[in-house]
C-alpha cells in the first residue's frame, strides 16, 4: 500500500504514489534552478509542466489512475535533464549538481535505527556522529523524562526515508544559510515575474534581489529564533509536567506537600491523583505537541500530511483530558452541595466572672504541610499525618448572653454531597478546649479530622457567650482567629488581643 | 554555433505550417539536431518574445490545451535572411574543403 499525492499539473490533476511525488518535485525543483537566469522562466516551467501533464496522460490512457516513478521517468527521458539542455548555460556550477542533491530534509533513517531511527535521523541533518545525539536523548531523558517525550512525538512527526528519493533528501544539501537564501529568492524572482510593468522591471529586480537578501536573512534568522524557543518552551512545560507526575511532586511555595499528595485528600473518591495527572497530561497534549510541531517547521522546515495527523491526534487527546476534567470538576461540585453542623458545648466552672481566652499550638509529628497566607492576618495551614489531617480553620467569638452563667460552645461544620454525608464528616471533626477552676480557657489552633473524610470545608466556630459584667481578657495568640467580634467602638479583631474586654448592657467594650 | 543553428531550424520547420512543440521536436529528432526535448521550450519562449514566432492554444484530447506556434512576419523576413546566410557559409566552408 502507498500513499498518493494530489497535484496539479498544467491544470489537470494527478494522483501521484509518493516517490513519484518526489521524483518529479526534485525534477522540476532542478528545473527550476537551471532555468533561475533564463528570461520567461515561469512560462518555460508552465509550457514543461504541460508536457509533463500531457505524457502522464498518454500513459495512463484512461486504464490507471495512479502515476508511478515509471511514469516520471518516462516524462523525465523525454524532456531531458537540465544539464543535457542544450544552448542553455547553467547559472552557476552548484545548480547542475542540484538533481544529484535535493535539498536536504529531516527524516528518520531505518537503515540506522536503534528504536525509531530519530537519533540517526538528527544526525545525519547536523552531519554529526549519531553516537552525540543518542547521547544526548539519554542525558535528556534521564534528566526531565521530557527527552523520552519528545523522542516519541520526533518518531510520530518525522516521517521515515524509506523510497530512495527520501533517502536522498536525508543526506542532501545542508539546509545552509546560503540556499536558504537562494530559496526566498527564487520566491522572490517568481513573484517578480508575475509584475506585469516592464518599465521598472530592471528596477524592480535589483530591488527585489538587495531587499529580499536582507528580509530572508532576518526572517531566516527569526525563524530559527521562534524554533527553537517553542521547543524550549515545550521542553519547560513537558518536563514540569512529567516531574510533577513521577517525580516527587510539585510544591506549592513553602510547603512540603506535594500537589500529588494533595490531590489524593482533596479529590472525590475514586478519582485518585493519577485521573487527575492523566487528565491534565491529556489537555496539556495539544499545546505541546503544537509547540513541538512548530518548532520542527521552523527550524527544519518539515511539515506535511504526517504532521497534521499527529496533530490531529494530539488534539483529540486534549478534548478527552478536558472532558475527564469536566466529570471531575461536576463530581467534585457536587461533593459540595448541602452543608451540616455539630454543636458541642463545654462545661464552665461556677462562680468565675473573670475569663482568660487563648490559643494553643499543639506541636505535631512528622507529616506533610501546605501553607497559604489568607488575606492579612491569617495564615492558613494543613497538615496530612497519618491520624489525619489538621486544619487551623479555627473561628473565635465573642457573645452576649441573658444567662446568669457564662457559657463555652463550639461548632463544627463540613459539607458533603448529601447531608447525611456532610453531618457524619462533621461528626468525625475532633476539637479540644481545655478550662480550669480560675477561668482560663485554652483552645487547640488546629482541628483534625480523618484523611478518608477529605478537604470538605471542614471548620470549627468557638463562642463564649458572656452575661453582662463578665470580663474577659483575649490573649494575643487569639488575634488571628477573632471572627469580626462586635463590640462596641467597633474596634478591629486585629487591635483586640492582649486587653481587657467587659460585657455591657450595649455590648462588649474596652475595660481600662 | 549549435544554438544558432537549433534557432534555424526551428525557424526552418515552422517555416512548412504551424507545430506544437512535440511536432517540432519530433521533426528534429528525426533530422538527429535534438536531443532532449527540454532544450526546446526556453527557446521557443525566447524566440517568441524577441517576436518571431507566435502561437495559439488548441484543446486537446489527451492532456492541457497546446501551444501551436507559428512564424511572425519578422520570423518569414529572419528566416529568408537566415537561409541566404546559411547557404553562403555552408559553401564557402565547403569550398574551402574542395581546394
Amino acid at each position: 500500500m502507498k500513499k498518493t499525492i494530489d497535484i496539479n499539473l498544467g491544470g489537470l490533476l494527478f494522483h501521484l504514489d509518493e516517490d513519484a511525488y518526489a521524483q518529479l518535485s526534485n525534477y522540476l525543483e532542478a528545473l527550476r534552478r537551471h532555468l533561475a537566469a533564463t528570461e520567461g522562466r515561469e512560462e518555460v516551467l508552465s509550457d514543461i509542466e504541460a508536457r509533463i501533464a500531457e505524457i502522464f496522460t498518454q500513459r495512463m490512457a484512461g486504464t490507471r489512475q495512479v502515476v508511478s516513478t515509471d511514469d516520471v521517468q518516462a516524462a523525465m527521458n523525454t524532456l531531458g535533464q537540465p544539464k543535457d539542455f542544450a544552448g542553455e548555460p547553467a547559472e552557476e556550477p552548484a545548480a547542475a549538481s542540484a538533481t544529484e542533491a535535493p535539498r536536504r530534509r529531516l527524516y528518520r533513517d531505518p537503515e540506522e535505527q536503534m528504536i525509531g531511527g530519530v537519533c540517526s535521523g538528527f544526525a545525519s541533518y547536523f552531519d554529526v556522529d549519531v553516537v552525540i545525539v543518542r547521547i544526548l536523548f539519554v542525558v535528556l531523558g534521564l534528566f526531565t523524562g521530557f527527552g523520552v517525550v519528545l523522542y516519541i512525538i520526533l518518531w510520530a512527526a518525522t516521517p521515515e526515508a524509506v523510497t530512495p528519493a527520501e533517502r536522498l533528501a536525508m543526506q542532501g544539501k545542508p539546509a545552509t544559510f546560503e540556499n536558504i537564501r537562494q530559496t526566498v529568492e527564487e520566491e522572490f524572482k517568481s513573484v517578480e515575474a508575475r509584475l506585469k510593468d516592464k518599465e521598472n522591471h530592471r528596477k524592480v529586480r535589483r530591488a527585489a534581489r538587495s531587499i529580499g537578501d536582507v528580509i530572508s536573512s532576518i526572517l531566516t534568522g527569526f525563524a530559527r529564533f521562534l524554533g527553537g524557543l517553542f521547543l524550549m518552551l515545550a521542553f519547560f512545560v513537558g518536563s514540569a509536567i512529567l516531574v510533577a507526575v513521577f517525580g516527587t511532586g510539585i510544591t506549592i511555595d513553602g510547603s512540603s506537600i506535594s500537589v500529588t499528595e494533595l490531590m489524593g485528600v482533596f479529590l472525590p473518591a475514586g478519582f485518585g491523583p493519577i485521573y487527575f495527572w492523566t487528565a491534565t497530561v491529556l489537555v496539556l497534549m495539544g499545546p505541546l505537541v503544537a509547540m513541538v510541531l512548530l518548532a520542527l517547521r521552523l527550524l527544519f522546515r518539515q511539515h506535511g500530511a504526517v504532521h497534521r495527523g499527529v496533530m490531529g491526534a494530539a488534539l483529540m487527546l486534549s478534548i478527552v483530558g478536558i472532558a475527564l476534567m469536566g466529570v471531575l470538576g461536576t463530581r467534585m461540585a457536587s461533593e459540595f452541595r448541602e452543608e451540616a453542623t455539630v454543636v458541642h458545648v463545654e462545661t464552665l466552672p461556677q462562680g468565675v466572672t473573670e475569663w482568660k481566652l487563648g490559643m494553643v499550638s499543639s506541636p505535631i509529628e512528622g507529616g506533610a504541610e501546605l501553607r497559604f497566607n489568607d488575606e492579612d492576618t491569617h495564615e492558613t495551614s494543613w497538615i496530612l499525618t497519618d491520624e489525619g489531617v489538621f486544619f487551623d480553620g479555627v473561628k473565635l467569638d465573642v457573645r452576649p448572653t441573658f444567662r446568669e452563667q457564662a457559657s463555652l460552645e463550639w461548632t463544627a461544620e463540613a459539607q458533603g454531597g448529601s447531608l447525611r454525608s456532610a453531618r457524619e464528616r462533621a461528626d468525625a471533626v475532633r476539637f479540644q478546649v481545655r478550662t480550669d477552676s480560675t477561668g482560663v480557657i485554652r483552645a487547640d489552633d488546629l482541628l483534625v479530622y480523618p484523611r478518608s473524610d477529605r478537604f470538605r470545608d471542614q471548620n470549627v466556630r468557638l463562642v463564649l457567650y458572656l452575661p453582662v459584667g463578665h470580663r474577659v481578657y483575649l490573649d494575643p495568640t487569639t488575634v488571628p482567629y477573632l471572627d469580626d467580634v462586635a463590640n462596641t467602638e467597633d474596634i478591629w479583631d486585629g487591635e483586640m488581643g492582649g486587653k481587657i474586654w467587659l460585657m455591657t448592657e450595649q455590648g462588649l467594650a474596652e475595660f481600662k | 554555433m549549435r544554438k544558432g543553428v537549433l534557432e534555424l531550424c526551428v525557424l526552418r520547420v515552422l517555416g512548412r505550417g504551424e507545430a506544437y512543440a512535440s511536432d517540432l521536436s519530433e521533426a528534429l529528432r528525426q533530422a538527429d539536431l535534438l536531443v532532449v526535448e527540454g532544450t526546446l521550450y526556453p527557446l521557443l519562449t525566447r524566440m517568441k518574445n524577441a517576436g518571431w514566432l507566435d502561437y495559439r492554444w488548441e484543446e486537446s484530447k489527451s492532456g492541457p490545451p497546446r501551444k501551436y506556434y507559428q512564424l511572425t512576419e519578422t520570423g518569414r523576413i529572419l528566416l529568408e535572411a537566415l537561409n541566404s546566410e546559411w547557404t553562403a557559409f555552408v559553401d564557402a566552408v565547403n569550398s574551402l574543403k574542395n581546394s
